[in-house]
């Protein structure tokens, strides 16, 4: 994983753990740590400023994505859900909530594993005229009030989100998002764990998530039927889909095939729209200038650079 | 005396058992279960259920109760569910850092907030009284977050006294000290205030001016001595405030500690951890008010003379 081979050309690594951000923030600036896993978004630029530190940026685990609940009125229909994931503007998301750094996301894994790579027809890309096509063509008109009505009943959904702070910014963003489309959207925000229990309980819409994960099964585990609620929470049942993952989880004889069937899979899940894809972020670690490293990070195996190629000055 | 610090100490037990239930069940009581937080991709509901019986969830509530209290009485809290080691050995390595946070912090109250509120009382309606109240009032609503950020941007960043976070050493334990301290010395130091008045009101206090003593004699002597019944009171409950406010200001300069601990196993359920560190700031607070009788039994024989 490392160009050295050899010995570490440091005597001694110290982990600091710092919850809050600031602190963090502050212990790099004041020369506390000399390197900044994951540094804050928010204080990006101001890193970037200081000329005794620079800053990496790799790709990392971490997808972020919108779960529809495909047992929910309006959602159990493709067509509607499918608008709904056309309505997310990846783009403006990944400007307004992680200030660029990141990619958007047209899929429902990262960019660098293989089975990501599927058809083109099958990606889920920002397309709101297409959107406003496909509601119309389902029956559904703005009332006045610019809300999405057929047969007297309003097109609202919740949106729920952990309390953490980039989720919940993504979802303020995809409120106005679907606003444009016409769909009125309440956000409610979870404590990490009492989310988890009430995904049990059916009663949501839309969520906003994410994962950390870097091989295809996944998708295994977020779409297995015999988990609804959690890990499943799009409460998605299709026998098609658990023929195509007990395929591909089961069946490869080797790693081709294991991608093959992953991809099959793959695609005929991005064709039901279960989720809008968001963003795939990245890891900016911030360095000071004083640690030197010899090898160019690794992106393929690797999340931050490799403490063996490291000297300290 | 001694009967009463018994009567006192005897109390003390039944109070844990109720607290102990009220803790217990509260915690059971918010949704989330922490066996999903063990979960990885892969896993089937096989290992939910396995992880599930490991752990001992699976039992009704009274049963996993007694479980744990009689594991409880015999020195051992459990195992934490998300860290996998024992709680009383994570509760005896956070402990020490929220005692030395705290104790620090209530002497900072006490010495702050006395001598505010005593120079305040003597220089009653004047400039300074007016200034001391502010910085009194100052310190009880500036909320604790927000100043330990502002003296960490001070002291840490622009002068470069202090360590922005960590602990072990004095240095690194003097700016949370004075954050929580702070507002423990604003209450202090109006509570001073308005009983150094009402003393000094009082007649035996105007028998000691015509005896001839000075002024420096019948405050600090006399006045000071009747007018801290009610400090004494205050500064045993403030214990348990101070140790509440050390959960922010651990997790602001990130320092281990009780309350840093407890926030970490809150957001994941862990059940186990959650309990003995509701149970250890709970009993601190109830002993903080046992202290505090104590000693205003100590300070005033009428208290002591009571339960002769």
């Amino acid at each position: 994983m490392a160009d050295n081979q050899g010995p570490a050309k440091v005597d001694k690594v110290i982990f600091k753990e710092i919850l809050e951000d600031s602190t963090r923030f502050l212990e790099f600036k004041t020369g506390g740590v000399d390197i900044l896993e994951n540094a804050p978004t928010v204080f990006l630029d101001k890193i970037k400023e200081d000329s005794n530190a620079r800053v990496i940026s790799m790709a990392s685990n971490t997808n972020f994505h919108m779960v529809m609940n495909t047992k929910r009125e309006f959602l159990n229909n493709v067509n509607i859900r499918k608008a709904i994931a056309l309505s997310v503007d990846q783009n403006a998301i990944l400007k307004a909530v992680f200030q660029g750094n990141g990619s958007p996301a047209y899929t429902y894994l990262i960019d660098r594993l293989p089975a990501r790579n599927v058809d083109r027809k099958y990606e889920i890309r920002f397309d709101p005229e297409q959107a406003k096509a496909i509601m119309a063509g389902e029956g559904w008109k703005k009332g006045s009030d610019g809300i999405l009505t057929k047969d007297g009943k309003k097109l609202a959904l919740a949106l729920w989100s952990k309390s953490d702070s980039d989720e919940r910014k993504v979802a303020v963003v995809i409120q106005a998002q679907l606003a444009k489309l016409g769909i009125e959207v309440k956000i409610e925000q979870f404590d990490p764990s009492s989310i988890k229990a009430e995904y049990k309980k059916g009663r949501h819409d839309l969520v906003i998530r994410s994962y950390g994960w870097d091989n295809a099964d996944i998708l295994e585990w977020f779409f297995n039927s015999t988990r609804p609620g959690y890990p499943t929470v799009s409460m998605w049942h299709d026998n098609e889909s658990d023929y195509l993952m007990h395929r591909a989880m089961t069946r490869a004889k080797n790693s081709e095939e294991r991608i093959q069937y992953f991809k099959d899979y793959h695609e005929y899940l991005l064709s039901q729209y279960l989720w809008a894809p968001i963003i795939n972020s990245v890891n900016n670690h911030a360095i000071r200038n004083n640690v030197k490293i010899s090898s160019a990070p690794r992106f393929k195996y690797l999340i931050g650079p490799s403490v063996m190629d490291m000297t300290v000055e | 005396m001694w009967t009463y610090i018994l009567r006192r100490t005897l109390l003390l037990i039944p109070i844990f058992f109720i607290i102990s239930v009220v803790v217990f069940s509260l915690i059971h009581m918010v949704p989330g279960d922490p066996i999903d937080s063990l979960l990885r991709p892969g896993s089937t509901a096989a290992d939910k259920v396995e992880l599930t019986k490991a752990y001992g969830l699976d039992k009704s509530l009274p049963v996993q109760y007694l479980v744990w209290l009689k594991k409880f009485l015999t020195g051992d809290m459990g195992q934490s569910i998300i860290e996998k080691q024992p709680v009383v050995d994570m509760v005896l390595y956070n402990m020490p850092f929220t005692i030395n946070l705290g104790l620090a912090a209530l002497v900072i109250s006490f010495v702050l907030g006395i001598f505010l509120g005593i120079i305040s009382s003597a220089f009653k309606n004047t400039f300074i009284d007016h200034i001391c109240m502010i910085f009194a009032l100052l310190g009880v609503t500036v909320p604790a977050f927000w100043l330990g950020l502002i003296l960490m941007l001070i002291f840490s960043v622009m002068l470069g006294w202090f360590p922005v976070s960590g602990s072990g050493t004095l240095q690194s334990l003097i700016l949370p000290a004075v954050t929580v301290g702070l507002g423990g010395a604003g209450l202090i130091a109006r509570i001073t205030r308005v009983s150094m008045l009402e003393m000094s009101n009082k007649q035996f206090i105007l028998l000691l001016y015509a005896k001839g003593l000075s002024k420096q004699i019948i405050t600090l002597k006399h006045i000071f001595r009747n007018a801290l019944m009610p400090v004494i009171t205050i500064l045993g409950l403030r214990l348990g405030w101070i140790l509440g406010g050390a959960v922010t200001i651990e997790i602001v300069f990130s320092r281990p500690g009780i309350g840093n601990m407890l926030l970490s196993a809150l957001y994941r359920r862990d059940y186990p951890v959650v309990q003995a560190s509701l149970i250890f700031l709970t009993m601190a607070v109830i002993i903080g008010a046992f202290i505090a009788d104590i000693m205003y039994a100590y300070a005033d024989p009428r208290v002591r003379d009571a339960y002769k």
